[in-house]
């Protein structure tokens, strides 16, 4: 009860004060829809810093696919991808009390998750292999780029969406890692050049040389599934 | 037959095939239940002492060190500053090695520590059992006092000018004289209540000691070296001849007693607060 009252009181405190002092840099933030989402993480992140712990839940709700699809992505292994989310999040958990409202949360999250991510990458570099999750071929997005690639059906549509998943990923980890997480993050992720700039904490200029030289080398790498 | 579209395919077509890549939702709810037990376990387990000062946890750390710190710190100045009162245990030997460089008093030492041999002499420093024996005796000679209480205070005071202790002395004796038969415990405390505030128990403590008990037991002797050590470094002139006077002359039970507070035992000193 009085954990309770002194947390309600704490979390009162804050949003009076806090609002004024750390208003987030809506410059960084590019979509209205971002910029919402944005203030709803920051009151969550103020509810957990003064004390509700399970206000933490909501945050892992809200992004636990995303941060898991730019380790997976990344990584290119479904076991150690939802290990290291899990990590990712165990870790916000723990420096939460630390994270102040100078950059929206998502972004201090996939910045958590992508040097846990590059960590162990480093750490695995002669032993990594891929375990990748089904392709859902009925997704709006995936059945558009496969139809235009292939006349077959039946289980030979599915063996070529397998043997496509498979080049795909295969060339990703060709890229180096700095190359592979631009990549995932801007183009399976949707995030802009400044947000993966934040995240990656380099400039925007280093972000879109990246992705030229990552995008020259995947096009070699993908050449016969191209269509021009 | 089915044939492909002719639209056309790029690489940003092809990356976005990876946004279909989904696990099933049986592994949502795998996921669920293990990150609930590592964030049981990430609240229980204590971290390492690094991610805590990581967290702003090093001043917190350094209060719990606080303690252990100032404790050292407390007994490197010790050893370490320079003290111009001396104390008790380091006396004499801070005595005789600032009064190395002055012959006067070094000859004033000589003879306190000459006459001091015959009264098996314990807590109470020589020079001042000297002037006491000096007035029991009655020996004509107030001279003859004087001159032990002048000779002595280079060797009682420790810093301090030789010439105020003196004074102080010789201001002492007559009303030790007029006392007439007072002991000399009594003799003693006046004479060294004016200058080292030594209290009567300490003469009282002095007894006769029997040759055996004068022996030294081995485990004991790494302590008393130990122990000298300490005090000669403490004296700030560690010259060799000053350490070795000391071991010497430092009687039994105070080197017991500093042995006990000290806590040497065998090969190892644990110092109590």
């Amino acid at each position: 009860m009085v954990f309770r009252f002194a947390a309600r009181g704490a979390a009162a405190f804050a949003s009076a004060v806090i609002p004024a002092a750390k208003v987030l840099p809506q410059a960084l933030i590019a979509s209205p829809e971002r910029r919402q989402e944005a203030d709803a993480d920051r009151e969550i992140v103020l509810r957990v810093q003064a004390g509700e712990v399970a206000a933490f839940d909501a945050l892992v709700l809200r992004y636990r696919e995303r941060v898991y699809g730019v380790v997976y992505n990344l990584i290119g292994n479904r076991e150690d991808a939802a290990d290291l989310t899990q990590d990712c999040f165990i870790k916000a958990f723990r420096s939460i009390h630390r994270f102040q409202a100078q950059a929206a949360f998502f972004t201090w999250l996939y910045r958590i998750a992508v040097n846990s991510t590059l960590s162990q990458l480093r750490r695995q570099r002669l032993r990594s292999f891929l375990s990748l999750d089904q392709l859902d071929t009925e997704a709006p997005v995936a059945k558009e780029v496969i139809d235009a690639l292939t006349d077959k059906s039946g289980a030979d549509r599915a063996t070529f969406a397998q043997e496509l998943q498979e080049k795909l990923n295969d060339a990703l980890q060709r890229l180096s890692i700095k190359h592979r997480t631009v990549v995932t993050l801007f183009e399976i992720d949707g995030l802009n050049h400044q947000e993966i700039a934040e995240v990656m904490e380099c400039s925007e200029g280093t972000v879109r040389s990246r992705l030229h030289y990552a995008k020259q080398q995947l096009q070699a790498e993908l050449a016969p599934y191209l269509r021009r | 037959m089915k044939r492909p579209s002719q639209r056309p395919v790029s690489l940003e077509d092809l990356l976005r095939l990876k946004r279909a890549e989904r696990p099933p939702e049986a592994f949502w709810a795998d996921f669920d239940r293990g990150l609930r037990e590592k964030q049981l376990a990430a609240l229980l387990r204590s971290r390492p002492w690094w991610q805590r000062w990581a967290d702003g946890g090093f001043w917190p750390a350094l209060g719990r060190l606080a303690l252990p710190v100032g404790a050292i710190g407390l007994i490197a100045g010790l050893f370490l500053v320079p003290r111009p009162n001396g104390e008790e245990a380091a006396g004499p030997a801070l005595a005789l090695s600032s009064t190395e460089n002055v012959p006067v008093a070094v000859v004033a030492a000589e003879m306190v520590a000459v006459a001091a041999e015959g009264v098996a002499v314990a807590a109470v420093p020589a020079p001042a059992l000297e002037a006491a024996a000096a007035v029991e005796e009655r020996a004509s000679v107030e001279p003859v006092a004087l001159a032990a209480a002048e000779a002595v205070s280079p060797a009682v005071t420790v810093g301090e000018p030789a010439a105020a202790p003196a004074r102080v002395a010789k201001d002492a004796l007559p009303a030790a004289w007029a006392a007439g038969g007072q002991t000399e415990t009594l003799v003693a405390a006046s004479l060294l209540g004016g200058t080292k505030r030594f209290e009567p128990r300490a003469s009282n403590a002095r007894s006769v000691v029997e040759p055996l008990q004068q022996m030294v037991p081995p485990g004991e002797r790494r302590g008393t070296r130990i122990l000298t050590a300490m005090v000669a470094a403490g004296a700030g002139e560690n010259g060799p001849r000053a350490s070795e006077r000391f071991a010497s002359r430092l009687s039994e039970e105070r080197l017991y007693d500093q042995i006990e507070r000290f806590g040497a035992r065998g090969a190892g000193v644990n110092v109590r607060f």
